[in-house]
């Protein structure tokens, strides 16, 4: 997909949490975001994911300019998937109803449609024989799998993940990386925010290192991990890795 | 429990389990010593001005508690005035809470079931506060359907009400003052109560309502006594004939009542006090 | 004596066996009635039943208006508070500051004296005499107060977090409070409301100083009429708990359907 940024800003408190991002990715698949907490990325995401306006700045996916008013951004968070560290899912919903929920609500599929899709989708994951179980049934990993699952249900354009992996056991943690690794492969476009630099290596084509409100290197992983530029993601890095 | 533990008599013979129903036990066997002689308590409802209503200061005051007092002295006894509401003195009498009713109540055959009365202190007759520009004359006129009649709970208007007035509806109130507010507000046609009072409440409330004096029943008040209690009766009995003799009635009737003995007398009714 | 208290406690796992719960129970209702019976023989009282029961259908009557009275002020406090638990949250400032007037309003003064200003002042201002509508009104309206604290209380209580999930899978406000908001604070709100229910029925007895003829003042009016007190207010206790049970039982029933770890 094409993502071009342009003058992004955001202050909260008079903290600028955005300032002034600009950057052209003309072809990228596969964004990975890195960088210190506070720094901006997952207000980086949630921009681009239609949460939150920026103060200032524009944004252009595949061509087309993200409007900011309530209605054009309703439209945009309905044709993206997006999945969080934690509490994704609603609580009094079943696993298989929390999928339903927004193919009925929010795309407009009818019942058997919505059914069809959401039990199709959980085969597909492994996850059948958890279907009528809550999420407080649901280990961590498997309920980060069926927010996965809700949200490619609704064949988004692309995916978004802020940290999916960081609430898990380490253990568990493949288990996601794993579904992220083959959507991934099947050519779907995605952001990833992660810790993970060995998945990030495997799976991105492009990163971007966020610190301060600002993208402070932008290129491979690859480069990046092994060719720091910037003190800021030397000393990220090195403080990441201390422990591997 | 290890009893060999327990070094004192008493409570190796009791296990702790029992301890509090003996210390309940205690209160009732005090609670019955307690109950010979002492003051004389009288139940009366201080809300029916100027029988039974408080001063400014805020202690009893009227006809009954100077009724009550003079009793007090011929008795030798100190004289203990308890406020209750009008419908909870005759249970308070049977359960011993006071030992008379002086509240201004009529003696009646249902209420004689329940207690003793003394011989009746007072005459006077039911009649009816109307609203200004009602219809309503007797109180024929209000035994019709779509008349609606205010009573005060447990008094013999209350009684009558419900027993004599088949077609009316009936408004139970639990206070004079309410019942008066439904008649001037135009949602009761009438209330019905003792000829005092309605003459003041009309005097309170001339351009709302309208007296209607004359009685559609008599009644009379007594002091109400409990059953069992023959001797203390005869010497009210006794004390209220001694009273009137002495002009004890004359001088209340002077001290409380002088306007309504003076209206009276110019309507021709005669005054019952 | 160490037997014994076994058999007394609640054992570690929750869960006591049939028999110590049926003794407990046995014991209490023993020692409370030991206790009534002893009080009632301290009082000379002798007791007719006899005078009481003619009156029998004065209780029902009684008992059928409280009903009523009660479900329908319930039904009408329902609305009320969920109107005024989202105008307490509204963006609006009037509607917010409305919310907030009625609500300390309504909590910080006695029904009684709201039964009395309403009636005699308020409704006869505007010309409505029948009592039984401006009670039930009144009840709805001191209810309601009640109830929209505890539903916003309720609202508040979902976490932001799923709100946030709530829009980013494209909910609108309105789907995202029918769909993931209101379900979960009905279940929330269970105990509370049940409470706000039996309370209700029992507060509905207060009507009877505008003459309402409600279960309370229909007793009161037997005693007046008998002079049997305890015979005409031990039914009427009886009466209120036959009416306020079926709330507790009803509650429990749901919060158990509904039970979910969150």
């Amino acid at each position: 997909m094409q993502l071009s940024l342009a003058h992004l800003s955001k202050s909260y408190n008079g903290h600028r949490v955005l300032d002034d991002i600009s950057i052209e990715l003309p072809d990228v698949h596969a964004l990975v975001i890195i960088g210190p907490s506070g720094g901006g990325k997952t207000t980086l995401l949630r921009t681009i994911a239609g949460l939150q306006r920026p103060d200032s700045g524009q944004i252009c996916i595949n061509g087309k300019p993200l409007l900011f008013d309530e209605a054009s951004l309703l439209t945009h968070r309905r044709s993206i998937g997006t999945v969080f560290q934690a509490f994704n899912l609603f609580p009094h919903l079943s696993a298989l109803d929390n999928i339903i929920l927004p193919l009925e609500q929010a795309q407009g599929y009818d019942h058997e449609q919505a059914l069809e899709t959401a039990q199709a989708i959980l085969k597909r994951f492994q996850l059948t024989a958890h279907a009528d179980k809550k999420p407080a049934q649901l280990s961590g990993g498997q309920q980060q799998r069926v927010a996965i699952a809700r949200a490619i249900a609704i064949k988004p354009r692309f995916l978004l993940f802020d940290e999916p992996t960081s609430a898990l056991d380490p253990e568990i943690t493949s288990e996601v990386l794993d579904i992220i690794s083959e959507l991934q492969a099947e050519g779907r476009d995605l952001l990833l925010i992660t810790h993970h630099m060995g998945f990030a290596r495997t799976a991105a084509d492009h990163c971007l290192f966020v610190a301060e409100g600002k993208i402070r290197e932008s290129g491979s992983v690859d480069r990046l991990f092994n060719q720091p530029e910037s003190v800021q993601l030397q000393q990220f890095l090195g403080r990441i890795t201390r422990y591997d | 429990m290890n009893r060999a533990t327990c070094t004192r008599p008493f409570c190796k013979k009791i296990p702790k389990c029992l301890w509090p129903l003996l210390l309940v036990a205690g209160f009732a066997v005090s609670s019955l010593a307690a109950e010979q002689q002492g003051p004389l308590k009288v139940g009366m409802e201080l809300a029916y001005p100027p029988f039974e209503m408080t001063d400014t200061t805020g202690q009893p005051a009227g006809v009954s508690v100077d009724l009550a007092k003079a009793l007090g002295i011929s008795l030798g006894r100190e004289i203990k005035i308890e406020n209750m509401s009008f419908d909870g003195l005759i249970p308070a009498l049977k359960t011993g809470k006071i030992d008379i009713i002086l509240s201004s109540m009529t003696a009646t055959p249902e209420r004689a079931q329940s207690i003793d009365f003394s011989d009746p202190y007072l005459q006077t007759g039911l009649c009816l506060l109307v609203r200004k520009d009602s219809s309503v004359q007797t109180i024929a006129d209000l035994d019709q359907a779509g008349m609606t009649v205010a009573v005060k709970k447990g008094t013999t208007g209350h009684n009558y009400a419900s027993k004599e007035l088949k077609k009316t509806k009936v408004l139970v109130l639990d206070k004079e003052a309410a019942a008066l507010l439904e008649v001037v507000q135009g949602k009761a046609d009438a209330f019905i109560y003792d000829q005092m009072s309605t003459y003041s409440n009309w005097k309170r409330n001339p351009q709302t309502t309208r007296a209607i004096l004359k009685p559609f029943q008599q009644e009379s008040w007594a002091i109400g006594i409990r059953k069992d209690n023959t001797a203390l009766k005869e010497e009210i009995n006794s004390f209220l004939k001694d009273y009137r003799a002495k002009g004890g009635f004359e001088k209340l009737g002077d001290t409380w009542l002088l306007e309504q003995k003076q209206e009276f007398k110019r309507l021709g009714y005669p005054f019952f006090l | 004596m160490g037997g014994l208290t076994t058999l007394w406690r609640m054992p570690d796992n929750d869960a006591p066996s049939l028999i110590s719960r049926l003794m407990a129970f046995a014991l209490v209702l023993l020692l409370l009635s030991a206790l009534f019976f002893f009080s009632f023989s301290q009082l000379q009282y002798g007791w007719n039943w006899t005078a009481v029961w003619q009156y029998r259908q004065k209780f029902l009557h009684g008992w059928m208006t409280t009903l009523l009275i009660s479900v329908a002020a319930l039904g009408l406090s329902l609305l009320i508070s969920v109107f005024f638990a989202l105008a307490r949250r509204s963006r609006l400032l009037p509607l917010r500051y409305l919310a907030i007037l009625y609500i300390e309003g309504v909590r910080g003064t006695p029904l009684l004296v709201q039964i009395l200003v309403f009636f005699y002042v308020v409704a006869d201002a505007f010309g409505i005499n029948n009592r039984y509508v401006v009670g039930i009104l009144t009840l709805a309206f001191f209810a309601g107060a009640y109830l929209s604290e505890i539903i916003r209380a309720g609202i508040e209580s979902i976490g932001e977090s799923q709100v946030e999930s709530a829009r980013a899978i494209g909910l609108t406000t309105f789907q995202t409070y029918r769909f993931v908001i209101l379900p979960q604070v009905v279940r929330r709100i269970l105990p509370p409301l049940a409470g706000q229910f039996a309370s209700l029925v029992k507060d509905s007895s207060l009507l009877s100083i505008i003459a309402v003829s409600e279960f309370t003042l229909n007793a009161q009016e037997v005693n007046a009429f008998t002079f049997s007190t305890l015979e005409s207010y031990l039914p009427l206790a009886v009466g209120y708990l036959l009416l306020t049970l079926p709330i507790s039982l009803f509650s429990r029933h749901l919060e158990q359907k509904f039970r979910y770890a969150t």
